[in-house]
């Protein structure tokens, strides 16, 4: 560290604010990982996750509902074309990689 | 440490300074080894490193996890595991599993094990021309390889096997605690949700050490800026990649928490993918296993049983100081890790 930014007068308030954070922190850390490893930590984040999951529903389904009713294609409608279109794109892999294997070549089937 | 002169409005720089690093985080530079797309899947891309420096005739393809990008294994230049490899004379290539949407909400671990890592390790061996592969995985991304080489055994393509802090066994973990509960009602969240959104597993993640990852972090930054010792670039990078969470396909989600953290199948030699058992008894291929002390996500002891379930006569274990990530991409990685992994790829690459 250069000089006291204060004069020399002045006591180092950054070396102990530091040290006062340094220590602050370390007791945080141990005492907040004890927290979160806990049962009761689990179970608050069980039950965050699930309010999370129903408030996120209810918006998408809100919305899914507003935009059918407005003849537009909501989210859903976008995802099922989007699956057939991965369908085909499998069916398509899987041909090329039949057509390119060597026919003495057992392929491994699943 | 660096001295400068130092005035009243010090501090106040300093914030300021630490401010603009954190609000200029989005503009560092990641991943920016140079590389061509060999193949496409779905959201798969298969990536070839650019070298004019081959050494060895096994190419390496690298795996990451379903949670967060694989660009931390190409972090920035002149500390990236990639461009190291590639220095070292390897063919490099590289498996994004890229950003999933709702409508991939019914893609299992099944694709990624069964159809995207095979068919990706068959591209790699069309483009360099090789008759076997050293595959790497990272996180979940080495459960995903182990899985592979635990259902196909000897028939798979892979010649050797490196898994960096790979969860096999998640008993004990914090994860296990959280969601191997039986009120972790994995099911009722995935019949709702197409995808986990990334922002959520980020929040749990940075949960599992909330002082170090909301507080110290900043605060560490703050002193090193007031100190003259910031690193903005390395800060920067790091803090990039933390922050691109993308979403965990619902369907992936469950089976992943179902299978592994709740009824621990994979471990126990029990999990079933499209029928057939993964014994990870199968695997044959030369196994090296890397461990990281402080690894809070995946402690070492959720790897090691690897060392015993698997089959191969030829295994090695590397427990090194780090966490889940610095392991492999903090400052101290290119020194103590990055140069053994080379040294075991090599012994196993010509």
């Amino acid at each position: 560290m250069g000089e006291q930014p204060f004069g020399p007068w002045a006591p180092d308030m950054a070396g102990w604010w530091r040290g006062w954070l340094e220590s602050f922190e370390s007791e945080a850390t141990t005492g907040l990982e004890r927290v979160v490893a806990g049962d009761g930590f689990a179970e608050l984040l069980v039950h965050l996750t699930e309010n999370a999951v129903a408030l996120t529903t209810i918006n998408t389904d809100v919305w899914d509902t507003v935009l059918r009713n407005l003849r537009v294609a909501g989210r859903a409608d976008i995802d099922r074309l989007a699956r057939q279109l991965t369908t085909t794109e499998d069916k398509l892999e899987r041909l090329l990689q039949t057509l390119e294997s060597p026919v003495e070549e057992e392929p491994v089937r699943w | 440490m660096v001295s400068r002169p130092m005035s009243p409005l010090s501090p106040f720089a300093a914030g300021v300074e630490t401010a603009n690093i954190i609000l200029t985080t989005r503009d560092a530079r990641i991943a920016t080894t140079p590389k061509d797309v060999v193949w496409t899947h779905r959201k798969t891309t298969l990536y070839r490193y650019r070298s004019s420096n081959r050494r060895h005739g096994v190419p390496i393809l690298l795996v990451f996890a379903l949670i967060n990008r694989p660009a931390i294994f190409d972090l920035r230049p002149g500390h990236s595991f990639v461009e190291f490899l590639v220095g070292e004379g390897f063919d490099v290539y590289l498996l994004d599993w890229g950003v999933p949407g709702p409508e991939d909400a019914d893609t299992g671990l099944d694709y990624y094990v069964c159809d995207a890592l095979p068919w990706a390790m068959r591209e790699v061996l069309r483009s360099s021309g090789g008759g076997s592969l050293s595959l790497a995985g990272w996180c979940i991304g080495g459960t995903l390889c182990a899985m592979h080489a635990g259902l196909v055994g000897r028939r798979s393509l892979a010649r050797n096997l490196l898994l960096l802090t790979t969860p096999i066994d998640p008993t004990g973990s914090l994860y296990h605690t959280w969601v191997g509960r039986d009120s972790f009602d994995v099911d009722y969240i995935c019949a709702h949700w197409d995808v986990i959104p990334g922002l959520g597993i980020d929040i749990a993640n940075k949960l599992m050490k909330p002082v170090t990852n909301l507080w110290s972090t900043y605060r560490r930054l703050g002193q090193n800026v007031y100190d003259g010792q910031a690193d903005r670039v390395a800060f920067t990078s790091m803090a990039k990649w933390i922050a691109d969470n993308p979403p965990f396909p619902a369907r992936a989600f469950r089976e992943w928490v179902t299978w592994i953290y709740k009824e621990n199948q994979l471990a126990r030699g029990m999990l079933r993918l499209r029928g057939q058992r993964v014994d990870l008894r199968r695997i044959e291929q030369s196994m090296l296993v890397v461990t990281a002390d402080r690894d809070h996500i995946v402690p070492p002891e959720n790897s090691m049983p690897l060392l015993e379930l698997a089959g191969t006569g030829d295994r090695t274990h590397l427990a090194r100081p780090g966490g889940h990530i610095g392991l492999m991409a903090g400052s101290r990685a290119p020194q103590q890790i990055w140069p053994d992994v080379s040294d075991w790829l090599t012994r196993r690459s010509d």
